[in-house]
């Protein structure tokens, strides 16, 4: 009879509207979200995992409301005479709720993670448990929702279940160790050290059963369900205690000049060690990704190689290595360097990049990082009225439209703002030379006059064949 | 073969059943009573859906007080209590699916004909796939009693089977129940005198828990032999009487001046045997 119940159950799991939907919304939803960012396997599985915390949502309340269905509508009375009792019922429950739970969850994990590598060119690091948390969180959501519903008569107790979690999910995301102990830990970023993901994967199985073996017992206490539960609730303290004691990642100090030092040593081999890059020389230009994040050079190499084919051959043959590198990492040494982001998609991570290059070219590139700076809090290096601005200007025209100094994203946590500050002269002018033919040979032939710091725009003008348009006065305290 | 013995039930400080002892045979036996009476108390305990406090029930040789033989009398009988319930979100095909199962129909293609048989005993096959809070209250009571069919019961349990059908409704369940009777045990508590004059072998008036009376039809008409009056004018004394459709006065027990005798009927008699216990 379970396994007719079971069928039974499972066929009405599958067909409700909040189970489908929430699997049909969750890929897309989070596909809409990260539509602007390449695919990268460090990320998208911890990210769905978050969003698929919605399907077990909808999974704990339609498990609760199908467990607690015999005491509703004036069943309880016609369901007493039959020879199929509540425990076979909450049996068949707990096989067909996580089953079509997990297998919910496996077809918007596998189609939000198909969608997204057949989007681009993947970077990152996959860590299989990850996706598999997420098929573990629904799973948990299954039971636990039968468990409610049969230990609790109140339709309401499952939405509250899952408020509750909800809150403590999303609302207090970043203190405390013991959100591990949470079905789902959304928040992460890729230069943070390796998740707990296994630990949390057989803490998250063992809970799931642990509440299947509450659900039975609420009929009788009989061996089988109560060793299971406690079984589950020894495979569930130890691993919830060893994903929970997993330090979160170090925060920088402020104040201070940075070093490799403050990184967290949990990943300073990885991303600082001998073997941190893969490099990769490309037309002239030397492009470094972290281990699996190779894919995207082709991708940075688009933002760079514009602005490098600008250039005269005598700079461009001294054209820096573009590396990869965490926005949060800002250390004294690390100019010379183009920075790639952590993540790429994004119009201003290619613009950014162009940007960095151009500035580069221009002489304008440790300028901008200097006083960018957020620790330093500098002043703002004001290159109006300077011929190299419009220069750089137009470099980053190669690639992106020239326009006012605005903050740009750098990844859904960060902003950058450069450190530069340029006027709509400069910016008209470089339009202006964008529209000009033989542009790129009379800058080419004039680079040398260009770039220095001391030539004024209305000095440049003649060399560039651009007839005086703006006005365009030299800052009070021009930075050179 | 049924057997009560001694069996009594209290709920706080009313005694629902006291010391009740009945054999219920082949046929349709049908519990009349005012409310109160215990009627459905006896009928729960028959379901196996209330223990008793004393006395024992055996139904075909099983004893509903011990959990293996109360599980296999629970295959053998179908229960449709007072006040039935139904999912309001499945259809009345799953729903009775649903119920199929739980009576250990166990095999797809037999169970899913079974549902199909006794949704068309019911007259519901073309609601079959329609939500049950689609459905008007009788289809309800309907798909209610179509549950209590399922694998052909030897012990049918109805209490008040007919409420909230119609006449037409009325006529077809008697049709049904009487067809059951003939092969089964069928037990039904009914307001309706009607339908257990029309229906039933067998009945038994009930009031404070005990078996007031336990007879055929006729017996229990036959209670009030001699004491039905037909007079043109109101009787004076306070006894029970009504003015029929005919203008003229039906009288229980003195007969009124200038009165003549009626032929009584199964309602007089039941109002007799309640008015003498009074």
């Amino acid at each position: 009879m379970t396994r007719r119940l079971f069928l039974f159950e499972a066929r009405r799991l599958v067909r409700h509207p909040l189970v489908w939907g929430a699997t049909v919304l969750v890929p897309a939803l989070q596909t809409s979200l990260s539509g602007d960012q390449q695919p990268d396997l460090t990320m998208d599985p911890v990210n769905a995992t978050g969003l698929a915390t919605c399907l077990a949502a909808a999974v704990l309340v339609v498990a609760s409301l199908a467990a607690s269905r015999d005491g509703r509508h004036g069943m309880p009375e016609s369901l007493a005479g039959l020879p199929g009792r509540a425990e076979h019922r909450t049996r068949a429950l707990l096989l067909a709720t996580p089953l079509v739970a997990g297998l919910a969850a496996a077809v918007a994990m596998g189609g939000y993670l198909a969608i997204r590598l057949l989007s681009g060119p993947a970077g990152g690091r996959l860590d299989v448990w990850e996706p598999l948390t997420a098929v573990a969180a629904a799973v948990l959501a299954a039971t636990l929702g039968v468990a409610v519903g049969r230990w609790s008569p109140w339709l309401i107790a499952g939405p509250l279940v899952v408020a509750v979690l909800g809150f403590l999910i999303y609302m207090n995301p970043t203190n405390g160790q013991a959100r591990w102990l949470l079905p789902v830990m959304q928040v992460h970023q890729p230069d943070w050290p390796d998740r707990p993901s296994a630990a949390h994967l057989v803490y998250v199985l063992a809970v799931a059963a642990f509440f299947g073996g509450i659900a039975l017992l609420r009929h009788r206490v009989r061996p089988l369900p109560a060793a299971a539960a406690v079984a589950a609730l020894a495979a569930a303290v130890p691993s919830g205690a060893t994903a929970a004691s997993t330090r979160p990642p170090t925060e920088f100090p402020t104040n201070v000049e940075l070093t490799v030092g403050h990184v967290d040593s949990r990943v300073r081999e990885r991303y600082f060690g001998p073997h941190a890059y893969r490099c990769t020389e490309r037309q002239g230009l030397t492009y470094c990704a972290f281990r699996g994040y190779e894919p995207w050079i082709p991708l940075w190499e688009q933002a760079v190689r514009p602005v490098v084919a600008a250039l005269p051959a005598a700079r461009r043959a001294r054209a820096p290595q573009v590396r990869q590198m965490s926005p949060n990492w800002s250390f004294a040494d690390d100019s010379g360097v183009i920075r790639a982001s952590m993540s790429w998609g994004h119009l201003d991570q290619r613009r950014m990049l162009a940007e960095d290059v151009a500035f580069w070219g221009a002489g304008l590139y440790d300028s901008a990082a200097r006083h960018f700076s957020p620790s330093r809090r500098a002043a703002l290096c004001d290159v109006r009225g300077q011929a190299r601005t419009v220069v750089a200007l137009w470099l980053i025209g190669q690639v992106s439209p020239p326009e006012a100094r605005r903050q740009l994203h750098v990844d859904r946590n960060l902003g950058r703002l450069s450190g530069l500050d340029w006027g709509q002269a400069e910016i008209g002018y470089a339009k202006l030379l964008l529209a000009s033919p033989g542009a790129r040979e009379k800058v080419q032939a004039n680079w040398g006059t260009l770039v220095k710091s001391t030539t004024t725009i209305d000095q440049a003008l003649p060399l560039l064949g651009l007839e005086r348009t703006f006005n365009a006065p030299t800052g009070a305290t021009p930075c050179l | 073969m049924i057997q009560i013995k001694q069996l009594t039930k209290t709920y706080a400080t009313k005694r629902a059943l006291d010391g009740l002892d009945l054999t219920l045979g082949t046929g349709v036996t049908g519990l009349l009573g005012p409310n109160g009476a215990g009627k459905t108390t006896l009928l729960r305990c028959l379901a196996t859906t209330l223990a008793p406090d004393r006395g024992t029930v055996d139904a075909f040789g099983l004893n509903p007080a011990d959990r293996v033989q109360r599980t296999a009398l629970r295959r053998r009988l179908g229960y449709l209590p007072q006040n039935p319930g139904s999912y309001p979100h499945f259809t009345a095909f799953d729903l009775v699916d649903y119920v199929a199962i739980l009576k250990e129909l166990t095999d797809r293609g037999h169970r899913h004909a079974e549902v199909r048989r006794v949704l068309a005993e019911v007259n519901l096959t073309d609601q079959a796939k329609t939500k049950v809070r689609k459905l008007s209250g009788g289809m309800r009571q309907r798909l209610a009693l179509a549950q209590a069919l399922l694998g052909e019961p030897d012990l049918l349990i109805l209490d008040e089977p007919t409420v909230g059908l119609d006449p037409e409704q009325r006529m077809m369940f008697r049709a049904l129940v009487s067809r059951l009777g003939q092969s089964r045990t069928v037990v039904l508590s009914t307001h309706q005198i009607e339908d257990v004059a029309a229906l039933c072998e067998r009945v038994v008036v009930m009031r404070d828990g005990r078996a007031l009376f336990d007879g055929t039809p006729g017996r229990l008409a036959a209670v009030a032999d001699g004491r039905v009056w037909l007079s043109d004018a109101p009787p004076a004394t306070t006894q029970l009487f009504w003015r029929t459709a005919d203008g003229r006065y039906r009288t229980l027990g003195t007969p009124p001046p200038a009165a003549e005798a009626a032929a009584p009927g199964v309602e007089d008699g039941y109002l007799m045997l309640l008015g003498e216990a009074a």
